[in-house]
């Protein structure tokens, strides 16, 4: 006995709702056990690099460390960094774009930092912040392999065994995490 | 005891600076977890080959850390 595990979903759709939310994309195409997994360690991840590094693990491009924007010069009629020099300014803190994959959360977590800044709350400091900051950039890019495998799984019907008739624990093949 | 009052949950670093290196084990096991969710075909096998190859990562990761340091011991304290 088995069943075809299909989606009649897009896979950008798939994509945009695993990033909004880590594991909704699994949860749209039917698998919500793998969903909740795959969500919940996502999010577990990323919440706990922020308790071991603090907030201010987010260290969001365009902003020097004590929150304020970073200006061309002179900086009384300089223009913001971000927009002038975007690319250059980003790969300064290349770290962000992976943490930006875990979705809205990132979001949340930079607007609350840059808040934090304003209160003049410091960064952690060496090893503690490496620490904080690999946990919330695993964490995003665990969700990019989690959304780039769930939008494979919508295009890609398998047939899947029913756990009746299950015997063997070999891993899938052919998923876009294979490689 | 006055830096246990100031900690702020999510705002002050967690104070593990003597502990850091454990750290690596909720590291892996999140990897290994997100992975073979990935990987296996049925949910249930998740937890069993998670552990598997959690096991294998920070068994990997002592190996290096050995073999770096008999490398450190050799050629910097040694010679």
């Amino acid at each position: 006995m088995s069943r075809n595990d299909t989606t009649s979903l897009s896979p950008p759709l798939v994509a945009l709702a695993g990033w909004i939310l880590p594991g909704l994309g699994y949860w749209l195409i039917g698998q919500r056990q793998r969903g909740v997994i795959a969500g919940s360690v996502i999010l577990a991840t990323f919440l706990l690099g922020l308790l071991i590094g603090g907030i201010r693990v987010i260290d969001v491009p365009g902003y020097d460390a004590s929150g304020e924007k970073r200006m061309t010069k002179p900086r009384q009629q300089g223009e913001w960094r971000l927009k002038t020099e975007f690319v250059p300014e980003v790969m300064n803190k290349p770290w962000y774009i992976a943490q930006s994959l875990a979705g809205p959360i990132n979001i949340a977590a930079t607007w609350v930092s840059l808040d934090q800044a304003d209160k003049k709350v410091a960064m952690s400091t060496s090893r503690i912040f490496d620490i904080g900051t690999l946990y919330t950039a695993v964490a995003g890019m665990l969700n990019l392999l989690v959304i780039i495998d769930a939008s494979y799984r919508a295009t890609h019907p398998r047939k899947i065994e029913s756990p009746a008739t299950e015997s063997s624990t070999t891993p899938a093949s052919g998923s876009a995490g294979a490689a | 005891m006055m830096s246990i009052l100031a900690y702020t949950l999510f705002i002050t670093p967690l104070p593990v600076w003597d502990y850091w290196v454990w750290l690596i084990i909720p590291l892996c096991t999140a990897v290994s977890v997100v992975y073979k969710t990935i990987k296996c075909q049925h949910v249930r096998q998740i937890p069993k080959e998670a552990a598997g190859i959690t096991l294998w990562i920070i068994a990997a990761m002592i190996g290096v850390a050995a073999g770096v340091w008999i490398i450190y011991m050799i050629f910097v304290q040694w010679t």
